[in-house]
């Protein structure tokens, strides 16, 4: 119930951390279309930000969850807020949810992680949030220029871990199928899409084993920031 | 609690001193009954935008994308409405929200959900053979509303496009046909105006009514409706559009718009859209001239009047998340009833409802097995 409206119908009462982050993601969608709005998590490292967007069961968020807790700043585990003149990315710092199998990867990866109650049974399966890190919470005004687009997908099939590098085109078409409101913003979301993939250098990223995903994504942003500072 | 967005609207100075929780309620309020991107506009004619905080500015720029982004696809439905009729000849008028775009009056920060047309009544088969064809299809109802529909109605149920979902109400007629106080639809439809969309089809020609009937159209709209959801959004526009009627014409127009109204049978309503105005909003076109004129004897200090007067008055200032009270609860019962008895008599208005009430048990009945 939301000033008297009800977007939503009801769930069970143990669902209501999962419920309200919906309702959450919902009414940004709804109230924040100035912003260009991708599904994807977002991260920042030494000045640089990293757009992961998947498709659900991509790993986007196991990933996130990962990188929050070795080194990286969450910005969002869900939506990309990118300003419309400027290309900058507006944290959010919420807590990131896990579903299923994710949940005991992440506890055995980031043993500092602290997980809220696992909910089972959701319409999107188990359930757990994990609180943002607190450096993530106090950095919350801190916009970020992204340097990096990383198409996470799991590969339990690989063997090592594979990164291709795309072309800015295949990024951009790949990426509006991301949006939430590209269509609403008109050109204006076209110009700041375009400026966003040709400011990045993008690839996918096919991964099954954490730690190997994590060294490739340090070694991307420091091979960034050293063209960026030279 | 009272409306904050109706004090903004009667005095926008107060914006400059608003604490960050009035605004979140004024913010909330103008979603609730569609006027941010409205209010937005009109903070912008008085300056005052420089004053409002940026994570309010937020949502009025929020809202502004999603108006915008309505608008473009209106543009678009029109113009692909125009043509696909014409191949048939049939010239559609477009009304409301739809003409509001087409002609650039009353748009400033408007939402609109659906397209409003007109077509003639004799031509109102073939126009609805060429809209299935172009994928503009009804969405099931049962079969007693939809004769109800065609047999009582002045529009025919709502079509949604297959693809867009876009929605459509052709009318064939501007008033249900059981409507008591019925005005003459054929002098409306004598001066017809054209309005072309550069930023789509330089020759194409987008008919609306013209601008004093606009107004009149939205007066009659707003005052036969039986709830306000929207209404105050509705009285802006007819505030907007009396502005552009007032700088187009240098001559006496209030005497101009109070004959047509006169002549439509209108002049009760549009009497009470002008004190409305008057009442609620900060003064951006003269309505002086209006009160110069000797009023017709029924309208002003009649119990009648007077009562209407003040249950629009509680009415419109109320939305979704202040409507509390004795007083909005008795306003909004009266003004039901009254939109019911002028769109329906009792003959039908109580077989209606007995039918519709055995369709639910029936239904009812059904579910539970």
């Amino acid at each position: 119930m939301m000033d008297r409206s009800r977007p939503f119908k009801p769930l069970p009462v143990d669902q209501s951390c999962a419920f309200f982050e919906w309702g959450f993601n919902w009414a940004i969608a709804q109230h924040a279309m100035h912003y260009l709005i991708i599904h994807s998590a977002v991260l920042e490292k030494n000045g640089q930000a990293i757009i992961l967007p998947g498709v659900p069961g991509a790993g986007k968020s196991t990933l996130c969850a990962a990188l929050a807790h070795h080194g990286w700043r969450l910005l969002s585990d869900e939506q990309a807020l990118v300003s419309i003149n400027s290309g900058e990315i507006t944290p959010l710092a919420r807590p990131i949810c896990l579903k299923n199998e994710s949940i005991d990867i992440i506890k055995d990866f980031c043993p500092t992680a602290q997980f809220g109650t696992t909910v089972r049974g959701t319409s999107k399966g188990d359930l757990s949030h994990i609180k943002a890190p607190i450096d993530a919470i106090s950095l919350i005004n801190q916009t970020a220029i992204p340097s990096l687009i990383v198409f996470p997908q799991y590969a339990p099939e690989v063997e090592d871990s594979i990164l291709t590098p795309i072309t800015q085109g295949v990024a951009m078409v790949e990426l509006i199928s991301h949006c939430f409101n590209y269509k609403a913003l008109g050109l204006d979301g076209f110009t700041t899409l375009s400026k966003l993939v040709s400011q990045c250098r993008c690839f996918g990223l096919r991964y099954h084993d954490l730690t190997e995903a994590l060294t490739i994504l340090d070694q991307l942003q420091g091979e960034v920031a050293k063209c960026t500072q030279s | 609690m009272h409306s904050i967005i109706a004090n903004v609207l009667k005095m926008p100075l107060l914006v400059k001193e608003m604490s960050n929780s009035q605004w979140e309620m004024c913010i909330r309020q103008a979603n609730s009954c569609q006027m941010t991107g409205r209010l937005h506009y009109l903070l912008s004619i008085h300056q005052l935008l420089p004053f409002i905080p940026t994570q309010v500015l937020n949502h009025f720029n929020s809202a502004l994308v999603k108006t915008q982004c309505q608008q473009k696809e209106i543009t678009f439905e029109v113009s692909e409405l125009v043509h696909c009729l014409n191949e048939v000849g049939i010239k559609p008028i477009f009304l409301k929200g739809a003409a509001y775009v087409a002609s650039r009056t009353a748009h400033q920060g408007r939402t609109c959900n659906d397209i409003d047309i007109l077509v003639p009544l004799n031509q109102l088969k073939a126009a609805e053979q060429r809209l299935a064809s172009a994928g503009w299809v009804g969405e099931h109802i049962s079969a007693y509303d939809a004769k109800y529909y065609r047999r009582w109605m002045h529009e025919i149920p709502p079509l949604v496009h297959l693809d867009r979902k876009t929605v459509l109400d052709v009318h064939h007629h501007l008033q249900p046909t059981t409507t008591r106080n019925t005005f003459n639809i054929d002098l409306m439809l004598v001066d017809i105006e054209t309005h072309k969309l550069p930023e789509r089809d330089t020759q194409l020609l987008v008919r609306t009514l013209c601008l004093p009937d606009r107004i009149l159209h939205s007066v009659y709209h707003l005052f036969s409706e039986g709830e306000l959801h929207k209404g105050l959004r509705d009285l802006t526009d007819i505030q907007l559009m009396l502005v552009d009627y007032h700088q187009i014409n240098s001559e006496d127009v209030a005497s101009l718009l109070l004959e047509r109204a006169n002549e439509l049978n209108l002049s009760n309503q549009l009497y009470l859209a002008i004190d409305l105005i008057s009442d609620l909003f900060y003064p951006i076109v003269n309505l002086d001239a209006y009160n110069n004129y000797q009023r017709p004897h029924q309208i002003n200090n009649t119990l009648g009047y007077r009562i209407l007067h003040w249950c629009y008055q509680q009415l419109l200032v109320t939305n979704s998340i202040n409507r509390t009270g004795f007083r909005h609860h008795s306003a909004a019962l009266l003004i039901y009833v009254r939109s019911h008895c002028l769109k329906m008599p009792l003959r039908l208005l109580i077989p209606h409802l007995g039918i519709k009430s055995w369709h639910l048990v029936k239904s009812t009945f059904k579910a539970t097995g």
